[in-house]
């Protein structure tokens, strides 16, 4: 699959401080790409890197091939994580306004601003100063902004930051829509609900470094052979040199020892003439396996 | 230079739609109309004030030392006595309004002593007119000729004509127009467009707008859209005071009896391009320097005070006014000629009354040129660096360390 985004060894240092360091990942055409991190990881700093926002200090960031350029731009929506708007202007010229630095012609821009503001229940506010919108109208307005040149590529960063949950699903609904037509996505989170639910790929870092990379269901994967859920009756067998465990009545969590299969363990449970009604192996969730890398000190 | 365009565009009409804008240029102008009449009707009011609480003194005792004094000068309120210690203790008593005392010898150091009772802090010097007046006319008295009285008591007209090299030199209200005409509207046009500068850049920060803007438009194209949007409401100003002028001098020149000589403006052209440029340039110079407070502070409160200080710097030349004036080619004129904040406005100064050599003309352009390279390349780094940062003040520290990345 042809690669939209890629970022090949790079590092940005302040200073003497390195925030990212050796980083590289690829976003594929099409693809919801999350990326991952702690705050002050280093996320924000290498989309302003590729954006061309600041300078890498090493390593390449390219975006279809090249480095990002003035006429890249108008192929991209970005939602920035300090995102604004010109308050004492309104709505439709704020709009109209970005939508022609992003070459959208004149007209266009105005029809598509209207049929937007339609659609995200703020026509009525079309010619109201953004000063006097909401801010949960303001960010409807922000994502106006990002989408209104039709772009290939959208780069956001928490794009539903305090957003309630019926703006929220208005929102992922929007970009299911772009996917639909073939955007690729990159964007940045922190609620794993969102990377369970539409992303393809992601990457996480921590401290400057990746972490985790690769397809959402194959990183789960890599982290499910550590626990697994039974359900019993009786009293479950203690195994010292298997397993640890946490029993709640007459359910456990077992979490294998270095080099010990769950096979091994099934065996074992088994041996002991434990009757179990489950036996599952539970890959954790994105949000355990991003508090566990998080928490991590390496 | 389409998005410039578009940038600028947006620049110009929210300046120009705002109520402000109108507000400040129609009405500094009359403010300081305004101003000045209050200032000399007000000293008028106090002189005349001062002149009347001195006549309404009733008892004032006069000790004529000298013995200069003649009695046909004494009123029904002034009273003759000898002893100057008594005159003093009449006033300390309040029995008196004031006491005079004229010394022995007048031609002396010792001068006329006035004693008199306290009516506020404008009044105390009220009988000190009197005081020469009496002796004045006294010493007139003793001439005897009714025509040189007469002379003495008439306005006499004094013409000057001065000469520089055997060349008369003019000296009518026509010769300083130029430079007066010149130095206002570089006030009025670099530190309004300096301050619209610093609102628009603080509105992009402190809105939040910088890193969207940004991800579209280069920051370099930024500024520059944002100058030119605002070089637009400069020319905009330009004429709204040129127009305003025209109807403010016909109409003066119908109430009170003030024409200029226009066949004697002495207007060369190499003068106005200077002028030109040095107004353009110090626009350029005092706008970068709007770009980059705007972008180290965190709004435009900040980004104000920090900045009055550039301000105060490009106005200083009006402190230096005396010596600027008195010599414009001496070492303070030089000096601030290559200041980079107060180069325009000497220079311009010096160049529109035609004080400066070619030779240093050139050195001005090249140094006015260097000022405004330099001013626009820190802009944009501080530009670039300062959207990144929308919360923060830039602190040295952080200059030091980012100012070599982007």
């Amino acid at each position: 699959m042809e690669t939209v985004i890629s970022v090949d060894k790079f590092s940005k240092r302040f200073g003497r401080q390195e925030v990212v360091h050796d980083l590289s990942f690829e976003v594929r055409r099409g693809e919801v790409f999350a990326f991952l991190g702690a705050n002050g990881s280093g996320k924000t700093t290498t989309v302003r890197c590729l954006l061309g926002l600041m300078r890498p200090s090493a390593g390449e960031l390219l975006i279809q091939g090249r480095r990002y350029d003035e006429t890249i731009a108008s192929r991209i929506g970005y939602l920035p994580e300090e995102r604004g708007l010109y308050t004492s202007s309104n709505v439709l010229e704020t709009m109209t306004y970005v939508g022609s630095l992003k070459g959208v012609a004149k007209n266009e821009a105005i029809q598509w601003s209207e049929r937007f503001l339609e659609r995200v229940g703020l026509a009525d506010k079309a010619k109201e100063k953004v000063k006097r919108l909401s801010s949960g109208q303001q960010q409807k307005i922000q994502l106006g902004l990002t989408l209104i040149n039709n772009p290939e590529i959208l780069i956001l960063d928490e794009p539903t930051k305090g957003l309630d949950p019926v703006n929220r699903a208005l929102f992922m609904e929007m970009l299911e829509e772009r996917r639909a037509h073939g955007a690729t996505i990159m964007f940045i989170t922190h609620l794993m609900d969102e990377v369970e639910k539409i992303a393809d790929r992601l990457i996480m870092i921590h401290q400057g470094r990746r972490r985790l990379y690769g397809e959402v269901g194959e990183v789960r994967r890599q982290f499910g052979e550590n626990r697994i859920h039974v359900d019993f009756s009786g009293t479950l067998p203690e195994a010292k040199d298997l397993f640890r465990s946490s029993v709640d009545g007459h359910r456990a969590e077992l979490i294998p020892l270095d080099g010990v299969t769950s096979e091994r363990i099934l065996e074992h449970l088994v041996s002991r003439k434990l009757k179990m009604q489950k036996f599952e192996i539970d890959a954790p969730s994105l949000q355990e396996i991003f508090v566990m890398i998080s928490e991590s000190n390496e | 230079m389409n998005k410039i365009l578009l940038i600028a565009k947006r620049e110009y009409l929210k300046i120009v739609r705002s109520k402000s804008f109108w507000a400040i240029v129609l009405l500094l102008p009359i403010f300081y109309i305004v101003i000045g009449t209050l200032v000399s009707a007000t000293a008028q009011s106090v002189e005349k004030k001062i002149e009347e609480e001195a006549k309404e003194a009733k008892r004032i005792v006069l000790v004529d030392s000298a013995g200069v004094l003649r009695d046909s000068l004494f009123t029904e309120s002034l009273e003759r006595i000898d002893d100057a210690d008594r005159a003093r203790q009449l006033v300390v008593s309040g029995e008196v309004d004031a006491a005079i005392v004229y010394p022995p010898t007048l031609a002396s150091d010792q001068g006329i002593a006035v004693y008199a009772q306290d009516t506020g802090l404008l009044s105390r010097d009220r009988f000190s007119e009197l005081a020469r007046t009496l002796l004045k006319q006294s010493i007139l008295q003793n001439i005897e000729s009714q025509e040189q009285r007469e002379l003495f008591n008439s306005e006499i007209a004094v013409s000057t004509t001065i000469y520089d090299e055997g060349e008369e030199v003019q000296q009518g209200i026509e010769v300083f127009l130029i430079p007066i005409v010149s130095v206002v509207l570089y006030f009025l046009l670099v530190i309004l467009s300096a301050s619209f500068m610093l609102a628009s850049v603080s509105e992009e920060k402190e809105n939040r707008m910088i890193e969207t803007m940004l991800s579209i438009v280069p920051a370099r194209q930024l500024v520059w859209g944002k100058i030119l949007g605002l070089t637009g409401v400069a020319i905009t100003q330009l004429l709204t005071l040129i127009a305003f002028g025209i109807v403010a001098y016909n109409t003066t020149t119908n109430l009170i009896e003030f024409q200029i000589n226009w066949a004697e403006v002495p207007i060369g052209f190499w003068q106005i391009i200077l002028a030109v440029f040095y107004i353009f340039t110090g626009f350029l110079f005092i706008s970068s320097v709007m770009v980059g407070v705007g972008s180290a502070m965190p709004n435009h409160r900040e980004a104000q005070s920090f900045s009055s200080l550039f301000i105060i710097l490009s106005i200083f030349p009006i402190y230096l006014a005396t010596p600027l004036i008195a010599d414009p080619n001496g070492p303070v004129a030089v000096i601030t000629s290559y200041f980079p904040f107060t180069s325009a406005l000497v220079l311009l100064f010096r160049t529109s009354i035609g004080a400066i050599a070619g030779w240093e003309s050139a050195l001005g352009i090249a140094a006015m040129l260097v000022y405004v390279a330099v001013g626009l390349w820190a802009a944009h780094r501080l530009f670039a660096l300062g959207a990144m940062e929308v919360s923060k003040k830039l602190s040295f520290n952080f200059l030091l360390k980012h100012f070599r990345s982007k």
